[in-house]
């Protein structure tokens, strides 16, 4: 667009007043007077359509574009598949507690039949039984290892079941801790043994359902021994039995 | 211009999602507005300045939040910004404003005159203005900014702007009147009177 030179003359449409300074400067022309002002020319002109040269480096900034998407996709990417990652392992673990807990529930015998719980033998597991290990190979009392555990009269297990990390076996071991707790301090803390029963705890689905769960697992076998868990069914199997059914193991 | 606009935020948008031909449009409406603003403050650097200055839109584009208006004064920050470090880097003023004015079209002669104004003969003639007043007119006529954005981008009050973009509009009058008039002083004497531009204060 030219500005009209004809106007040149007429110094009135020269002058610019606010009004049509700011229209200019908006790029509204409302009025025709505006538009045909010499100024508006050169605005138009200013702001001509692009040559080519101008618009040389559109390529080298796609460019730039698809790079930067790509390093912002891998980027965003990583975080995808670290979170979805971090969504299996969640749901891996729920299923393996579900799991546990179906068994803890309905199946503590199929627990004791297996001789293991599914959760001890996940590697992070294995700190927790420190006696497994040394005992695995032969000794018969494997919970004897711990010392300040009374070892559970019938600890010593049967051909399949030498291995410590047995339900059975840790339940001995955690009811004659909380026992010897108990006998020694009421108020015993219980972390002391955590670590070493998370597993149990685990598999029982809490700490306040070990006993129960316990109840279960060593009914299945032996007698339990009652007096020391509370929370269990008093079904109360006296400890004649108990003996009894552990040396049958 | 605000369907214009409408489009141009649209593209924003696509472009932000990974549409690369909707970036390709934003670039077009953009570049050679940017290219002649920043001629103006750094001359034929400018291009070497717009390509630093895109990189770093392509690079930050994801994180940008608003519509095509507000893309308009994000890139001129940036591209601003770029240019005054190209300058401070070089310890050089800008060259434009003292160069390009003889570059002014309808200097010739008569014959010419009727032509139109090029873009860059156009961007010269502001680029000749006093730099405030240049720059003023460039953010809000070439840049497309409004005066909030120019205000902010000059680091003064949205009123000051005003005043200096009107300031520089009425000096471009003045100019184009006596770049035009001058061949015409024979015929036309009316035209041709020296004109105590208000802008010239």
């Amino acid at each position: 667009m030219s500005f009209d030179r004809r106007h040149g003359d007429r110094t009135t449409d020269r002058e610019l007043d606010e009004d049509t300074a700011e229209d200019l400067l908006g790029g509204i022309w409302r009025d025709p007077k505006t538009a045909a002002h010499p100024v508006a020319g050169l605005l138009a002109a200013a702001t001509a359509p692009p040559s080519e040269r101008e618009l040389e480096g559109e390529d080298a900034a796609a460019a730039a574009f698809r790079q930067a998407r790509l390093g912002s996709r891998r980027g965003r990417g990583h975080g995808r598949t670290a979170h979805r990652a971090l969504l299996e392992l969640v749901t891996a673990k729920a299923i393996i507690a579900l799991a546990v807990a179906g068994t803890a529930a309905g199946g503590a015998a199929l627990a004791a039949n297996t001789g293991h719980l599914p959760v001890l033998e996940s590697p992070s597991s294995s700190p927790a039984p420190p006696s497994a290990t040394a005992t695995k190979s032969t000794s018969p009392a494997p919970t004897s290892g711990h010392p300040r555990h009374s070892p559970p009269p019938g600890a010593s297990s049967g051909p399949g079941s030498q291995h410590s990390s047995t339900p059975a076996a840790l339940c001995r071991a955690y009811l004659a801790t909380k026992k010897a707790d108990r006998d020694r301090k009421p108020k015993a803390p219980p972390e002391a043994s955590a670590s070493e029963f998370a597993p149990l705890i685990a598999a029982a689905g809490g700490p306040d359902k070990v006993p129960g769960y316990c109840a279960k697992v060593l009914t299945g076998k032996e007698k339990k021994p009652g007096k020391e868990t509370p929370k269990k069914k008093p079904e109360d199997p006296d400890k004649k039995e108990k003996k009894k059914a552990k040396q049958k193991e | 211009m605000a369907r214009t606009d409408k489009c141009l935020s649209t593209a924003l948008r696509a472009a932000q999602r990974g549409d690369q031909d909707a970036f390709r449009r934003l670039y077009r409406a953009v570049q050679p507005r940017l290219l002649r603003y920043l001629f103006v403050l750094v001359g034929e650097a400018a291009d070497q300045v717009t390509a630093q200055t895109w990189r770093e839109i392509t690079d930050g584009l994801g994180d940008f939040r608003g519509d095509f208006q507000r893309f308009r004064g994000w890139v001129t920050v940036i591209g601003r910004r770029r240019a005054l470090e190209h300058l401070s880097g070089r310890g050089s003023p800008a060259p434009v404003h003292a160069q390009q004015p003889a570059r002014a079209a309808g200097h010739d002669d008569a014959g010419r005159v009727a032509e139109p104004l090029s873009a860059d003969a156009a961007i010269a003639l502001i680029g000749g203005l006093p730099a405030d007043q240049g720059e003023a007119v460039l953010l809000r006529v070439v840049m497309g900014l409004d005066t909030r954005q120019t205000a902010e981008i000059l680091g003064r009050s949205a009123e000051a702007v005003q005043a200096t973009a009107c300031q520089g509009l009425r000096n471009l009058a003045d100019r184009l009147q006596r770049t035009v008039a001058a061949p015409r002083t024979a015929d036309e004497p009316g035209a041709a009177a020296p004109h105590p531009a208000p802008g010239d204060r």
